[in-house]
């Protein structure tokens, strides 16, 4: 079985990291029959990092649940950093799944904290972390898009 | 035992050490099937990675896939919570994730 050559996608929606992800324009490649993005998927996964760090809508529990694992942390390990007294809540709030945590503005803006700690930042956008401390974000609808 | 989409044979342990070269290298991709799957039991691809990178080759739940000229392994891991997975793989040039089973007993 050979892949077939590649061409460019344009809004192409994949769900290979277990929730979907939208690129505007991708190079795709036929592989067992179907279309998958010709894409370093380290590459991808750094990338939706970033997307989600940037994102001006809540988590879902998916999404939680792969920065969580992006940053190697267990769930007790991650509660424990935003000052819960254990790995229940981060639990419960990944079995969300596609649909919102349900979490507090302020541990969402704390789990946005230690992703920009994660990546070294030495300085926090304060405007995007205070936006997240209100609560004023969107719900967790559609894809996240890819500057890929 | 492994097999090679071509039929040869080779050990068990060299399939895991592809797998775990494909996955630092990033040339993983996931079908359809799998990407269902995963959003479903709620699995997100660095759990798949790890369980992948951890776990053991089920030689026995190897498969032929005749429509694809290709022969599908299983790997049976943990994912950091300790959910118990097993994911289905084939190696082309790079690693394809066909399904995600679990979490296991």
């Amino acid at each position: 079985m050979k892949a077939r050559a590649t061409k460019v996608a344009r809004n192409f929606i994949y769900g290979g990291l277990g929730f979907p992800v939208i690129f505007r324009a991708v190079e795709v490649k036929e592989v067992m029959g179907e279309l998958v993005p010709n894409i370093n998927h380290r590459k991808l996964q750094d990338e939706a990092f970033l997307s989600l760090l940037r994102a001006s809508f809540k988590f879902s529990g998916a999404h939680l649940s792969f920065v969580r694992n992006y940053m190697g942390l267990k769930q007790e390990d991650l509660g424990l950093r935003l000052g819960l007294s254990g790995h229940s809540m981060i639990s419960k709030w990944e079995k969300k799944k596609a649909a919102a945590t349900g979490m507090s503005g302020a541990i969402e803006a704390g789990v946005r904290i230690l992703m920009y700690e994660y990546l070294n930042k030495s300085q926090i956008p304060i405007e995007a972390v205070i936006l997240v401390l209100a609560g004023d974000l969107d719900e967790p609808k559609g894809p996240v898009p890819i500057a890929a | 035992m492994f097999h090679s989409r071509m039929g040869d044979r080779v050990h068990s342990p060299e399939t895991m050490r592809r797998i775990r070269s494909l996955i630092k290298c990033g040339k993983i991709r996931v079908l359809k099937h799998a990407a269902a799957r995963m959003a479903l039991r709620g699995y997100t691809l660095p759990e798949i990675e790890q369980v992948l990178s951890s776990g053991f080759h089920e030689t026995e739940r190897d498969e032929y896939d005749q429509t694809h000229s290709l022969w599908t392994h299983a790997i049976r891991g943990s994912t950091r919570e300790g959910r118990k997975t097993r994911v289905v793989v084939a190696i082309v040039d790079e690693l394809l994730v066909v399904t995600v089973v679990g979490p296991l007993k």
